[in-house]
C-alpha cells in the first residue's frame, strides 16, 4: 500500500482527463497540456513543501522525457540522470522510468536501467487510466523507489557520493 | 499550432517553475529548536516576550523602552514598562541599568525611570509653586511629586537660578526661599534683634514672631558678622541665647567697679547677674593678680592685710582670727584656702605659725607659752593624785608604776596612740567625760592587777594618768586669756592635750618612782614567803599522802581526812590569804581563816580565780587527798597565784624523810607524856619499816600498831601492845573521873589507886618503848 504522505501528495496533483497517446495528434496536444499543468502543480507543491527532488524536460513532441532526480541521504545529495519514453499505448501503459547510471547495480531494475515498480503500482495505474499522468508516475513510482533503494545502495557502497554533486 | 504554442509555453513555465528556488520552509517546532540552539551557542541574543510568541533583540528592547519613556512624558515605572513591552521584568531591569550606565540623562528613582526633560519640567513646576508661596520645603515637594528628598535636593540645587529663582538655606538644606522672602525676614530680624537689650533666648523670639528657624540663624549670623547687630550668640540652635553687647558691657562694668571698690567679689553675686560660669568669667574679666577662693575672688589688698596680720602674730607671740580681717561675705572655707594656699605657703614664717580651725593663726611661741602655764598645775596635781592613791592602796599603785616604768619601750607607741586620739578634737571631748569617770571609779574598785599581768592593763593605767580633760584645760586657758573665743581655746586645748599628758606622765612617774620602790619589794617578799611556805607544806603533805598508801579501808580514810584537816587546810589558808591580799586588797592572817571567812572571800574573787579556789575549798571537805592536790595545782598555776612548785626528787625526798625522823626522835627524847610518847614511837616505827612518813592522829595509833605487828618481833609487839592498853586504860579512867564528878565517893579511892598504878607502869615502860623505837632506828 501507499503510505499516508504519498497519498496526500497524490491527492494534491491534479488529475487528467484526456485519454490520448502520442499518436493521437490533436488529442495528444490536449493530453500533453494536462500533463504539463499537473507537473507544474506537482513541482509547485513540492517546492512549497521544500520537497523538490527532480528536474524534467521533454522533447518538442513530449514523447521523450529526460532530466535529473536526487535523493538526500545522510545530509548528502545523490543525483542521478533520469529518462523515459511515452509508450505508444499511453496512457493505458505506464511510462518506464529509467536511471541508466544505476544499470546493473541493483536487482530491482530491468535492463537499460528501468526501475522495477512495486506490485501495487501497475493495478493502481490501471485503475486510474486516464486520470494519472507523468506527475503521478514520478510521485508514485520513482519517489518511493529512490527512498527504498538509495539508502540500501549507499549502505552497500555500490554508489558513492560524488564531490561534484555535493558542491552544487 | 496554437495548441503547440501553448504546450511550448507550458513547457517553458514548467522549466521556470522547476528552476525557481524552492521555498526553504521550516516548521515552527524546528524554528524554536534552532533558535534555542543558537542561543545556547551564543550565536544570537534575543529575548522572549512573556507570552512566548515573539523574540526581541536587545536593541529592539532599548528602542521600545525609550519610546515608552517618551510616550509617558519622561517618567515611567518599570512595572508599568514591563506590562507595556510584555517582556520579563529582569530583562527590562538589566536593560535599564545598562542604559543608565550609558546615558547620563536618565535616572532610576524608586523604580521609576526618569529622564532629564522630566526633571526640567518638574523644576519649572517647583518654581511656580515657590514664587507663589515664598518658601517651600524639599520634603514637602518630595511628598507631592513622590520623589526622595535627596534626589530632589541635588537636582533643585543644580537648577537653582536656571529654572528655579530662589535660594537654598546653606545650613538647613531642606527649604528653598525666594529672594524676596529672605529679604523680608532679614529686615524683620534686624529690627527685632536691634531692639533687644538683655539676654534673650533665640527660640522665644522665633516663637513670638514665627520666624523660620533655619533662616533666622543664618541671617542672624550674617548680621552679627557684618556688625550690623552688636551682640553675641551663645549656644547652638534651639538653646542659643542672644546677648546684646550693651548688656554684657554693663555687666562687666558693674563687676569691675564692685571689685575695684571692695577688692573682692562673690560668685553668688555674679550668678545673680545671670553669669553662668562666674569663675571663668572673672578669669577673663579681671587681671591675673586675683585669688580664687571657694565662694569669691579676692584681690591683692586683702591678701596683703592678712599677711601683715600674720607677720604681726609671729612678731608678738599671739594669735589672730583672720575672719575679722576679711570682708563679711567670706566664709571660713575661703579663709582656709586663703591661709593654706596663699599666705602660709608663700610666707617663710609658716614654720613658726599654725593655722587652727581654718581661721585662727597662732604663732608656735604662743602655744609654748600656754604650755608653760600648766607646769605648776602639773606638779601639784601629780603629788595630790599620788597621795590620794597611796592612801587607798599603796601596793596597787606601786605595782602600777612599777609596770609603767618596766614597760618603758612601749611608752612611745602608746602615747602616739593617744596623740592620734587627741587630734580628733571634738570627738575627744565626749571621750573625756567617760575616761575621767573611769578614773574616779578605778580608785574605789581596786581593779584586779597582778604584778605580772599588768601588761594588759597598761592602757587603762595610761588613761588613769590623764592630766586634765580638755574642758579643764580650756578653763585654765580662759583664766589667762579671757579675751579669746571659746572655739579658739578649744582648739588650743586639744593641741595641748597630748603634750600635756605626756609631760604629766613623766612628772608623775618621777614622783612615784621616788617614793614607791619600798612598797614594791614588800609585796614581792610577801609572795615569795607564801611560795616557800606552800612548797614546804606541800612536799610534806605529798609524802604523807604516800605513807597513806600503806593503809586501806577505814584507816585510810581517817588518815586521809586527818591529813586534809591539818596540813592541807593550812596550805589552803595560805593560798587564800595570798589571793585575798591580791584581789580584795585586805591583808589577812592565814591563821585566822576558817571555812566561813574563806567562803565569804570566795564571793569577792574574780570569776576565774573563784572557780579554781572554790574547787580547792570543796576538796578540803572530801576524803581524797589526790583530789586536793589536783585542785591545788590549778590554783597555784600561773594564771592565778603564779607560785612555783618545786618538784620532788629522790634525794630531796630522802632528806626530808630523814629530817622528819630526826625531829620525831628529838621530840621523843624530850617527851614525858606516855600517850604522846607512844604516838611518836609508833610514827617512828612506821617510818622505819615502810620508809614512808605518816601523819596520823592519836585515834589511829591502834591501827598503826596492828599494821606494825608483822614487822616487829613478838616481844617488841607485846610491849608496845601492853603499853597501848595501859594508855587506853588511863585515858578511860581519866575520862571516867571527869564524867561522874559527884557519883560514888568510895570508888574514887580505888580508881585513883588504879590510876596511880597505871601511871607508874606507864612511866616505867616509857623508857623501854623509847628504847624500842630508838633501837629500831639504830638497826636501820
Amino acid at each position: 500500500m501507499v503510505d499516508e504522505a504519498t497519498k496526500r501528495t497524490l491527492a494534491a496533483i491534479p488529475l487528467l482527463k484526456t485519454r490520448a497517446g502520442p499518436r493521437d495528434k490533436d488529442q495528444w496536444v490536449g493530453r500533453l497540456k494536462e500533463e504539463l499543468v499537473s507537473l507544474i502543480k506537482y513541482v509547485e507543491n513540492n517546492k512549497k513543501q521544500d520537497n523538490d527532488w527532480f528536474r524534467l524536460e521533454s522533447n518538442k513532441e513530449g514523447t521523450r522525457w529526460f532530466g535529473k532526480c536526487w535523493y538526500v541521504h545522510n545530509l548528502l545529495k545523490y543525483e542521478f540522470d533520469v529518462e523515459f519514453d511515452i509508450p505508444v499505448t499511453y496512457p493505458g501503459t505506464a511510462p518506464e522510468i529509467a536511471l541508466p547510471e544505476l544499470d546493473g547495480k541493483t536487482a530491482k531494475m530491468y535492463r537499460g536501467g528501468k526501475i522495477c515498480l512495486t506490485d501495487h503500482f501497475k493495478p493502481l495505474w490501471a485503475r486510474n487510466v486516464p486520470k494519472f499522468g507523468i506527475a503521478h508516475a514520478m510521485a508514485l513510482g520513482l519517489g518511493p523507489w529512490l527512498a527504498v533503494e538509495i539508502p540500501d545502495l549507499v549502505e552497500k557502497g555500490i554508489i558513492v557520493h560524488k564531490e561534484k554533486t555535493s558542491s552544487e | 499550432m496554437s495548441d503547440w504554442n501553448e504546450i511550448q509555453r507550458l513547457a517553458a513555465d514548467f522549466q521556470r517553475i522547476q528552476l525557481t528556488a524552492s521555498a526553504h520552509q521550516l516548521s515552527e517546532r524546528n524554528c524554536i529548536e534552532i533558535i534555542t540552539k543558537l542561543i545556547a551557542m551564543n550565536k544570537v541574543q534575543v529575548m522572549y516576550t512573556i507570552d512566548g510568541k515573539e523574540y526581541l533583540t536587545p536593541q529592539q528592547l532599548e528602542r521600545e523602552i525609550r519610546d515608552e519613556l517618551f510616550v509617558h512624558s519622561g517618567r515611567i515605572n518599570l512595572v508599568e514598562l514591563q506590562q507595556v513591552i510584555n517582556v520579563d521584568l529582569t530583562h527590562i531591569d538589566s536593560k535599564v541599568k545598562e542604559m543608565l550606565r550609558g546615558d547620563r540623562s536618565l535616572y532610576l528613582i524608586q523604580g521609576d525611570l526618569i529622564d532629564r526633560d522630566y526633571i526640567d519640567r518638574l523644576a519649572e513646576e517647583i518654581n511656580d509653586i515657590l514664587q507663589e508661596s515664598g518658601q517651600i520645603s524639599v520634603s514637602e515637594l518630595g511628598k507631592t511629586f513622590n520623589l526622595p528628598t535627596d534626589f530632589l535636593q541635588t537636582n533643585i540645587e543644580k537648577r537653582m537660578g536656571i529654572y528655579i529663582h530662589g535660594q537654598v538655606n546653606p545650613l538647613e538644606r531642606g527649604t528653598i526661599y525666594t529672594e524676596a522672602y529672605v529679604a523680608r525676614h532679614a529686615a524683620k530680624i534686624r529690627g527685632v534683634f536691634s531692639a533687644i537689650t538683655r539676654p534673650t533666648s533665640v527660640s522665644s523670639i522665633i516663637y513670638q514672631y514665627s520666624f523660620p528657624e533655619a533662616l533666622l540663624h543664618d541671617i542672624l549670623r550674617k548680621l552679627l558678622d557684618e556688625k550690623r547687630l552688636a551682640g553675641s550668640v551663645q549656644g547652638h540652635q534651639s538653646k542659643a541665647i542672644y546677648t546684646p553687647n550693651i548688656y554684657s558691657r554693663t555687666q562687666s562694668n558693674w563687676v569691675l567697679s564692685f571689685f575695684r571698690q571692695n577688692d573682692y567679689i562673690e560668685y553668688d553675686s555674679l550668678t545673680r547677674l545671670d553669669i553662668t560660669d562666674p569663675k571663668n568669667y572673672l578669669k577673663k574679666c579681671l587681671n591675673k593678680n586675683v585669688i580664687f577662693l571657694e565662694s569669691c575672688v579676692s584681690g591683692q589688698n586683702i591678701l596683703g592685710q592678712v599677711q601683715a596680720a600674720i607677720e604681726d602674730v609671729v612678731a608678738t607671740p599671739s594669735w589672730v582670727d583672720i575672719m575679722t580681717l576679711l570682708p563679711s561675705p567670706f566664709t571660713t572655707g575661703d579663709a582656709s584656702v586663703l591661709l593654706q594656699k596663699h599666705c602660709l605657703k608663700s610666707n617663710k614664717n609658716n614654720t613658726s605659725v599654725q593655722c587652727l580651725c581654718d581661721k585662727f593663726v597662732v604663732s608656735n611661741k604662743f602655744i609654748q607659752n600656754c604650755l608653760q602655764l600648766f607646769d605648776d598645775h602639773m606638779k601639784t596635781k601629780a603629788e595630790k593624785v599620788y597621795f590620794h592613791l597611796l592612801f587607798i592602796d599603796a601596793g596597787k599603785v606601786a605595782a602600777k608604776f612599777a609596770s609603767t616604768s618596766s614597760t618603758n619601750p612601749n611608752h612611745s607607741t602608746l602615747t602616739k596612740h593617744d596623740d592620734s586620739n587627741v587630734t580628733g578634737g571634738k570627738k575627744k571631748k565626749g571621750d573625756d567625760s567617760t575616761s575621767s569617770k573611769r578614773k574616779g571609779k578605778g580608785k574605789d574598785r581596786s581593779t584586779p592587777d597582778d604584778l605580772e599581768s599588768t601588761r594588759s592593763h597598761i592602757k587603762q593605767n595610761k588613761q588613769d594618768l590623764e592630766f586634765m580633760a580638755i574642758p579643764e584645760i580650756i578653763e585654765v586657758l580662759q583664766r589667762e586669756h579671757s579675751n579669746c573665743e571659746d572655739q579658739f581655746l578649744e582648739e588650743i586645748a586639744s593641741q595641748l592635750f597630748s603634750p600635756l599628758k605626756r609631760k604629766y606622765q613623766e612628772v608623775a612617774k618621777s614622783v612615784f618612782l621616788a617614793s614607791t620602790s619600798s612598797v614594791t619589794s614588800e609585796k614581792r617578799k610577801l609572795h615569795s614567803d607564801a611560795q616557800d611556805k606552800i612548797n614546804g607544806l606541800l612536799t610534806n603533805a605529798k609524802l604523807f599522802g604516800k605513807g597513806l598508801q600503806h593503809f586501806s579501808g577505814d584507816a585510810h580514810t581517817t588518815l586521809g581526812k586527818h591529813l586534809l584537816h591539818t596540813l592541807c587546810t593550812e596550805i589552803t589558808n595560805i593560798v587564800f590569804s595570798l589571793l585575798i591580799s591580791e584581789h580584795i586588797m585586805v591583808d589577812s592572817d592565814p591563821n585566822s581563816l576558817n571555812p566561813e571567812t574563806r567562803s565569804s572571800a570566795l564571793e569577792k574573787f574574780p570569776n576565774n580565780v573563784k572557780k579554781a579556789a572554790s574547787a580547792l575549798e570543796k576538796s578540803l571537805s572530801g576524803k581524797d587527798v589526790e583530789q586536793f592536790f589536783d585542785a591545788l595545782d590549778v590554783v597555784l598555776g600561773p594564771s592565778i597565784c603564779q607560785i612555783m612548785i618545786k618538784k620532788l626528787d629522790k634525794k630531796k625526798e630522802r632528806q626530808i624523810i630523814f629530817n622528819h625522823r630526826q625531829s620525831l626522835i628529838e621530840q621523843l627524847n624530850k617527851e614525858s607524856k606516855p600517850a604522846m610518847c607512844l604516838h611518836l614511837c609508833t610514827l617512828l616505827l612506821f617510818q622505819r619499816h615502810t620508809q614512808c612518813m605518816i601523819h596520823a592522829p592519836g585515834r589511829c595509833i591502834p591501827q598503826i600498831i596492828s599494821f606494825l605487828k608483822q614487822h616487829l618481833t613478838d616481844e617488841q609487839y607485846k610491849t608496845i601492845y601492853e603499853y597501848q592498853q595501859l594508855i587506853i586504860q588511863s585515858i578511860q579512867q581519866s575520862s571516867d573521873k571527869q564524867k561522874p564528878e559527884m557519883s560514888e565517893e568510895p570508888k574514887d579511892s580505888d580508881n585513883s589507886n588504879d590510876n596511880q598504878n597505871i601511871d607508874l607502869q606507864l612511866q616505867e615502860k616509857m623508857t623501854t618503848i623509847k628504847a624500842i623505837a630508838l633501837e629500831n632506828k639504830k638497826q636501820s
